[in-house]
């Protein structure tokens, strides 16, 4: 006569090792991905200066309250504001067009209004170097 | 009557349980009598708990990350969002909120005290330090509608100060 024998698994230390595990990563979880966006020093351009008489453009971009102004040198766009919100589509194009007439370019100089909110910089920053910006200077000037 | 009773005694029934068969609850039937009393040995059904850990487990190893938050975000600010972040790296974290300026979690009266808290962080990386020049690199965060003439005077005082590398802190999209 076969014996019976107990098929049950015991699986009291499996679920003390989950436990564990769940606290442990619990504590060490991640709950909120931080990131940065860097910006470099923004060149001082005194208008008497040799520098500034170069051959070299200057590009450079804006941000206001309610528009975008891109300075190619002395050539200026305006960008203005869709329902409230930065065209992004005009700036990329325009980026765009920079890029054609400047590839082995990498720096633009962003300038803010006093009283323009921290995310529209931001977020022009941010365009900036996904479309390959990657020496953006951020001006300090009031 | 005992007449009656002995003519129909193939159809009186002795009463028994009450409920019809097909409401009865045999289970609870079987757990009332005798027969359960003598199985004394309640195995709990840990195959769904089991399961939750699994699924607990699974969810948080992929909400595990080595990098990322090395600093606290301020209760008081809520960071902009950017798709093309760098990843956050650990620097003097300087907070501009609306109760003033932060350096390391430690409020500045003023500018000039904050520059003065920087110089020493200088001189003390200088020291620790000495074979990796000090770059000047920064992490600022800010509410995202803080205007920009507050961050501008702090970008200032810091580019005053040779910390010309700043890192505007953001949350991932």
């Amino acid at each position: 006569m076969a014996r019976r024998y107990s098929a049950e698994l015991n699986l009291t230390p499996f679920i003390a090792l989950f436990a564990l595990l769940v606290g442990a990563l619990l504590l060490t979880g991640v709950w909120g991905q931080l990131g940065a966006l860097v910006s470099s020093p923004a060149p001082v351009l005194d208008a008497n200066s040799s520098e500034s008489q170069e051959e070299r453009v200057q590009l450079s971009v804006t941000v206001f309250d309610n528009e975008l102004k891109m300075f190619e040198g002395q050539g200026q766009i305006d960008v203005p504001d869709i329902d409230k919100k930065i065209n992004k589509d005009l700036l990329l194009k325009e980026l765009r067009r920079w890029r054609q007439f400047h590839p082995e370019r990498k720096e633009v100089v962003l300038y803010t209004g006093n009283r323009t909110p921290y995310h529209r910089m931001l977020a022009v920053l941010d365009i900036l170097i996904g479309e390959g910006w990657s020496d953006v200077g951020v001006s300090a000037q009031q | 009557m005992n007449d009656t009773k002995r003519a129909f005694r193939h159809t009186i029934l002795s009463p028994g349980y009450h409920l019809f068969s097909r409401y009865d609850l045999k289970n609870l039937r079987w757990r009332k009598s005798e027969r359960a009393k003598k199985r004394k040995n309640i195995a709990l059904p840990l195959a769904s708990m089991v399961d939750i850990f699994a699924i607990l487990v699974i969810f948080l190893i992929l909400n595990f990350s080595t990098t990322g938050e090395v600093s606290f975000v301020n209760k008081n600010i809520q960071l902009p969002q950017a798709l093309n972040a760098q990843t956050f790296r650990s620097f003097p974290l300087i907070v501009v909120t609306r109760k003033g300026v932060f350096l390391d979690e430690e409020r500045t009266e003023t500018l000039s005290e904050l520059q003065e808290r920087l110089r020493e962080i200088q001189v003390l990386k200088e020291k620790t330090d000495p074979k990796n020049s000090f770059r000047g690199r920064v992490n600022l965060q800010a509410d995202k509608n803080t205007p920009m003439i507050k961050v501008k005077k702090v970008m200032k005082a810091l580019v005053a100060e040779g910390w010309t590398e700043i890192y505007f802190a953001t949350r991932a999209r």
